[in-house]
């Protein structure tokens, strides 16, 4: 239940007005009956800058109610300046239940990460996006580029991922690794490492990406087919963290973040995800080594 | 006129309205939107979709029977604008009879296709799995994991056939909001492939 004491007083629930909330209510909805399609909405102003996940942030506003329990992360992290801000004005302005669980939420908003835990039906997942639009890096008009989405023709962006295999003898395009979603729109998954792209596939619950500085929501509904754009003869491939471990919780089936020691210069790896490596290296602690057992990714990528 | 007296403009559009999220998400998913046991008037689930997504930025067609009222009510307590039906953001219709129209809607642009018309249609009944008396939808598409059940009475088999030719064009088409008069809801997304027997 909603937690009185910790909000302020002077602001309406959940800060938006409520002409604005219907606003993103009726987006949303439109957004989810055209999976991947970009819906344009007006993007109010907020008391955090453009930039800094005010797009879903707007969509986490219309959508939380007293009953939710909501997560935020950056990056994977509970902890860090921009997911700790974006809690506190959704306590401070719903006064809702927040957790660092990501079993226990039932809305989680997150910048640039999907948790490793894997997602339930009724949980919804939102993401923050500075750059909707997958074909900006072909095509700057978004006149042209809205043309382009109409017709179904991502020849251009097909040359381009061509051009890079030519060049490089890979895709050079690590995070925001372009999406075609329900085998009609391409579409940006956000700044999420290729990592996390094989859990949006067909996912159990809700993805909804909203992008405040250019004003446009999407959705992926749950098991909705999300394909990276790939080659018969070069397949996507996430990244590999062959013979590497978590420091902390010895996971080798999750995203590892490298940390490099400023005075030894030593490497060591640990998991982005720090709420699931806290669970288990509690699950090790408690239970002995052989309680965290993994066979490979837990949400079906493999690395 | 019909009651709002107890709709909470904050708390209960946003419980409406994720219930509609929930079942726009997943076709042939069969929500409550007003509890079972509070004795409502029959279109008290209609009444609370309008207030939930309408106001003055939206506009409006109401069909079929029981028109008069429901157009009254949206201009009156949603602020909402009355124009033709080829023409409006969301469309109330009655399912129990032939509303050709349906395949007259605003269906949206190659460009724009969010500007295809949202309709609300009531029926008499919504069941997940098959409803006695009336027809048994079956779905597919995003938010469907294989194929989903719905089972509908009082929706015409004419106005299934008028909405399969409404969304025969994706990404073009019309999203559906059905609304029964015992308060359930479900939907019908422009990306649903239906078939019914």
């Amino acid at each position: 239940m909603p937690d009185k004491q910790a909000v302020r007083p002077g602001y309406n629930f959940a800060f938006l007005d409520e002409q604005t909330k219907k606003e993103i209510r009726r987006r949303i909805l439109k957004a989810v009956a055209v999976p991947g399609y970009q819906v344009p909405f007006a993007s109010r102003e907020l008391p955090i800058a453009q930039g800094w996940g005010t797009g879903g942030l707007q969509l986490t506003l219309a959508l939380v109610g007293p009953g939710d329990v909501v997560k935020v992360i950056d990056q994977g992290s509970d902890d860090v300046v921009n997911a700790v801000n974006i809690r506190r004005l959704l306590l401070q302005t719903t006064g809702v239940k927040t957790t660092e669980d990501t079993g226990a939420a039932t809305l989680i908003q997150t910048r640039h990460r999907i948790p490793e835990e894997r997602l339930r039906e009724e949980q919804a997942l939102v993401f923050q996006v500075p750059y909707p639009e997958p074909l900006r890096r072909v095509e700057p008009s978004e006149v042209k580029t809205r043309e382009m989405h109409a017709e179904a023709d991502y020849s251009r962006l097909w040359v381009f991922l061509y051009e890079d295999i030519v060049r490089w003898r890979e895709i050079t395009i690590g995070a925001q690794y372009p999406v075609l979603v329900n085998g009609r729109y391409v579409m940006d998954p956000s700044p999420i490492p290729r990592w996390d792209i094989p859990k949006l596939h067909m996912a159990a619950n809700l993805n909804l990406f909203g992008a405040g500085r250019e004003k446009r929501i999407y959705a992926v509904p749950p098991y909705t087919r999300v394909e990276p754009l790939a080659f018969e003869d070069h397949q996507f491939r996430v990244e590999s963290f062959d013979g590497k471990h978590c420091a902390v919780c010895g996971s080798t089936a999750s995203f590892l973040d490298e940390l490099i020691d400023d005075h030894t210069g030593a490497r060591r790896h640990t998991c982005s995800d720090v709420a699931y490596c806290a669970k288990r290296h509690q699950l090790l602690s408690e239970n002995g080594p052989g309680a965290g057992r993994q066979t490979g990714n837990e949400t079906g990528g493999g690395a | 006129m019909l009651d709002v007296s107890r709709f909470d403009p904050v708390f209960d559009s946003q419980r409406v309205f994720r219930r509609i999220l929930g079942c726009m998400a997943r076709p042939g998913k069969v929500d409550f939107l007003v509890p079972e046991e509070s004795g409502f008037a029959p279109d008290r689930a209609v009444v609370v979709v309008a207030l939930t997504l309408l106001d003055e930025e939206t506009t409006f067609a109401a069909l079929g029977e029981g028109k008069d009222r429901l157009a009254r009510f949206c201009s009156l307590i949603a602020g909402s604008r009355m124009v033709p039906s080829g023409q409006a953001d969301f469309v109330f219709v009655s399912g129990a009879k032939a509303c050709p129209e349906i395949t007259d809607l605003c269906r949206g642009s190659l460009l724009f296709p969010d500007r295809g018309a949202t309709v609300v249609c009531r029926v008499a009944a919504l069941r997940s799995e098959t409803h006695e008396r009336g027809v048994r939808l079956r779905l597919r598409g995003p938010g469907v994991k294989g194929e989903a059940s719905l089972g509908v009475a009082g929706l015409a088999r004419e106005n299934l056939a008028y909405l399969r030719e409404a969304n025969n064009e994706f990404p073009l088409g019309v999203d559906t909001i059905l609304v029964s008069a015992d308060g359930r809801v479900a939907c019908i997304p422009r990306s649903a492939r239906m078939a019914w027997d």
